[in-house]
């Protein structure tokens, strides 16, 4: 209801009758009893010390965080060699090589979030860790002075082919399927004849036909999906699901090209977060009802039925207005208090082209050790701060500072410009390189409590994050013969340029935090001899109610 | 706004207080009057001791909004359909399905902007056979929000196409590249470096009106070391069509290709 006023004033010797009195009174008893709106209240519902239900905004009911870590064949920081083929463990999902959408369900794991939900937009946020099994580097031979095969899968030659996206409800969100929806998708080699007719071909333009692009190629990477979704009322279920996209042309002619029996893939940590943005929620208020009735032919006028019977309990529910007294949506954005606890974000670009290398060790999994050696002869062990070469300009968040109970969703990107390690065969005087492609980086999301010592923090488990040195050198870039004038491998020819995309989500839902808190971004490498550049990196971190 | 506080609670006994009757229903003086406080008087002082802010007390999207839009189109971008452009210009083409404009309405603590896309790039490795000289292509993808770039969303791609040149002529003074190693499958390493890009960024305190995110991609010609004109190379012609053979040659310019699988964009406000 909108603004009331009197339909008249009271003069003396005028005539009292039921009506008038009636209406006097009425209209604010109506009005208070759940048709309060907009335009009653004052800007001061903006302020902090209004209490708000953590669910007025917004509800983040749908969390599902699982780590499941990798299994390695070695054990020692420095040594972990690569990710054990033979052992399976329940967390795992084993991806089927179909083309059926598969939810990443195992008998442990329930990964879906389902909730209920008014009217509202799902922001949704979800992470998925994969790996294609038969890492091995010992697994090829040395040949054209290069190793030509490392991989039992031949995942340094052939893509993984894979697809996730997003289900809502049993519907594949499109705008989140992680690649093409034709799957035989071929661009051309841009490599163009100036003149196509000058030569005895085929008529009209031709191309050198590319290679099917139309899933994700890596063996080993943390996938991040997000997408916001309409949502009607009721029930909502969410999901991520993958498929094996079936290859309709390998790289390698030699090999079928379908999927063997031991060609598995692996899902590891996954998590899915949901917010559900209200548009028309669900009632959550009681009404109230506060009356005024009317006044009847001769009904006597006197204190009880003037006062305490109409205008106290009027005054009374305007002097303590109760939940049910507002109108549904009632409230516009200058009525509400700020909507988040806090947030902040931090950035940082190192180089376009360059950034600073690390080599420190990876600790172990559920291990937080961390290391403030970021490269060094004598690698650290232990989790490092991504940072510059100086060890600053960190990719952390500092004295992010709430003080109620919330979740707080971290959410983090680094362009991993390169991962790199060399393996080498000497062979006579010569000596044979190709980049290794069982080398391992690995990336955590952690917090700790503003104050605390450089080495002190908290990981997440379940944001861990690999990505192996999938693109390697090529066959040629070696010091040998017959390209005598290059001296090593080139580590511009096997420049990854990946985004490693990390989340994790910070539970003080029971407990609120003790004092402001850091949040940084993490990595390290599995093995001696590997190296990962960061080129730039950023880390956002939101407070719920 | 105060309280409201009766100006007559109307004893018995008295006459009825026209004043007072009439401030109790409307006034123009603070704490008076249960037609005149609610007229947009109600504050945080009237609110009852159990009140909080219910969800269905707040307007939709008075408090959070969001916004996505998309493209699953299948498109690949050569260098040479931007037209050239010799001033090498850092902000170059946007590309369709990774741009949003949204308008907020009131003034925003918090904007979260994501986007995402799947991407295939053909960019090569260059090198010359006999010297050992090398180049690489580029690729670039630049975030802009509301025409200001932001440069640590600066993303490239990794080098997918090898590629080994010969000089194609044995004279003392060769000029001619020849395209040594071709046939397609040695030179295209794409299939293996298919990414998906997932990328969040928060702004605070983001005033009401327009705001719009643009990602363009930079993908100049390609040279080779440091010479000023497109790299072109020799290339026989049974790299090109069933009937061709490797002695005929034929000219060819290199080029760079980006191709974008499903792309989004998001925007998630918070008051």
């Amino acid at each position: 209801m909108s603004y009331q006023f009197p339909k008249r004033v009271l003069r003396t010797g005028d005539v009292l009758n039921p009506r008038d009195l009636t209406e006097d009174f009425a209209p604010a008893a109506d009005l208070v009893s759940g048709k309060l709106n907009a335009h009653n209240f004052n800007q001061t519902l903006g302020s902090p010390s209004v209490t708000v239900d953590r669910r007025a905004f917004y509800s983040v009911d749908g969390v599902l965080t699982t780590p499941v870590p990798f299994h390695w064949t070695g054990s020692t920081p420095g040594a972990f060699g690569y990710p054990d083929d033979t052992t399976i463990d329940a967390g795992m999902f084993q991806l089927q090589n179909n083309f059926e959408w598969q939810a990443l369900n195992t008998s442990v794991l329930d990964f879906s979030v389902a909730l209920t939900t008014g009217t509202a937009v799902l922001w949704i946020n979800a992470y998925v860790q994969y790996l294609w099994f038969g890492f091995n580097p010992a697994w090829g031979t040395w040949s054209q002075n290069v190793l030509t095969n490392q991989h039992r899968n031949y995942a340094s030659q052939s893509p993984v082919n894979l697809q996730f996206a997003l289900r809502v409800n049993g519907n594949v969100v499109e705008e989140t399927i992680t690649g093409i929806d034709d799957i035989t998708y071929r661009a051309s080699v841009p490599i163009k004849p100036e003149d196509p007719s000058a030569y005895a071909g085929l008529p009209g333009p031709q191309d050198l036909l590319g290679r099917q692009i139309s899933s994700l190629g890596p063996a080993c990477l943390p996938v991040r999906l997000g997408a916001c979704v309409p949502v009607q009322p009721g029930d909502q279920l969410v999901e991520v699901v993958c498929r094996r996209v079936p290859f309709t042309d390998r790289a390698y002619g030699s090999f079928f090209p379908g999927y063997g029996q031991y060609d598995v893939v692996f899902m590891y940590s996954r998590q899915i977060h949901v917010t559900e943005l209200k548009m028309f929620p669900v009632d959550s208020v009681t009404s109230v009802e506060v009356s005024a009735p009317a006044f009847s032919d001769e009904a006597p006028l006197s204190q009880a039925t003037l006062y305490t019977q109409r205008l106290q309990p009027i005054v009374s529910a305007y002097n303590s207005i109760d939940v049910g007294s507002v109108q549904r949506g009632a409230l516009t954005h200058s009525q509400v208090p700020s909507t988040l606890l806090d947030s902040a974000t931090t950035e940082q670009l190192y180089a376009t082209d360059a950034g600073p290398i690390f080599n420190n060790y990876f600790p172990g999994h559920n291990d937080d050790t961390v290391t403030t050696t970021g490269f060094s002869g004598a690698p650290g062990t232990g989790w490092k701060l991504i940072t510059d070469a100086s060890n600053n300009n960190p990719v952390r968040i500092t004295g992010f500072t709430v003080t109620d109970k919330c979740q707080i969703l971290v959410l983090a990107n680094l362009r991993v410009r390169n991962i790199s390690a060399l393996l080498e065969q000497t062979s006579g005087d010569e000596t044979l390189y190709a980049g290794n492609f069982a080398a391992f980086a690995l990336f955590k999301l952690m917090w700790q409590y503003s104050g605390s010592g450089p080495t002190t923090w908290n990981g997440v488990e379940a944001s861990t994050g690999m990505v192996n040195n999938f693109v390697w050198w090529p066959r040629y870039d070696v010091n040998s013969s017959p390209i005598g004038a290059v001296t090593g491998p080139n580590l511009q020819a096997g420049i990854e340029n990946v985004e490693v995309a990390l989340m994790a989500v910070l539970d003080f839902t029971a407990t609120a935090p003790t004092g402001p808190i850091n949040l940084g971004v993490f990595g390290s490498v599995a093995n001696d001899g590997t190296n990962y550049q960061i080129s730039a990196g950023n880390i956002i971190a939101l407070a719920y109610r | 706004m105060a309280t409201i506080v009766p100006s007559t609670t109307y004893p018995d006994g008295s006459a009825i207080s026209v004043a007072g009757h009439n401030a109790n229903i409307y006034s123009t003086t603070s704490g008076e009057g249960i037609f005149s406080e609610p007229n947009g008087g109600i504050g945080v002082v009237n609110l009852g001791a159990s009140f909080s802010i219910k969800d269905e007390h707040v307007m939709s999207e008075e408090a959070t909004m969001a916004r996505m839009d998309s493209s699953v189109i299948a498109t690949d971008i050569y260098n040479n359909a931007f037209g050239v452009r010799d001033d090498q210009d850092a902000s170059y083409v946007p590309i369709a399905g990774l741009s949003e404009r949204v308008f907020f309405p009131y003034d925003m603590s918090t904007v979260i902007w994501q986007w995402s896309f799947f991407v295939a790039g053909w960019i090569p490795y260059l090198l010359q056979y006999q010297t050992g000289n090398w180049d690489t292509g580029e690729a670039q993808f630049r975030l802009f929000i509301d025409g200001i770039e932001h440069s640590a969303f600066r993303r490239k791609l990794p080098i997918s196409g090898d590629l080994v040149i010969d000089w194609a002529d044995t004279s003392s003074s060769p000029t001619e590249y020849e395209l040594q190693y071709s046939g397609g499958t040695s030179i295209n390493k794409e299939q293996n470096e298919t990414l998906w890009f997932d990328i969040s960024k928060l702004q605070k305190n983001v005033s009401k009106g327009y705001h719009e995110l643009v990602v363009k991609l930079y993908l100049p010609r390609v040279v080779f070391s440091g010479e000023e004109d497109e790299l072109t190379v020799q290339a026989g012609t049974a790299d090109f069509a069933t009937n061709g053979s490797e002695e005929d040659m034929i000219e060819c310019t290199v080029h760079q290709r980006v191709t974008l699988g499903t792309r989004n964009v998001r925007c998630i406000a918070f008051k």
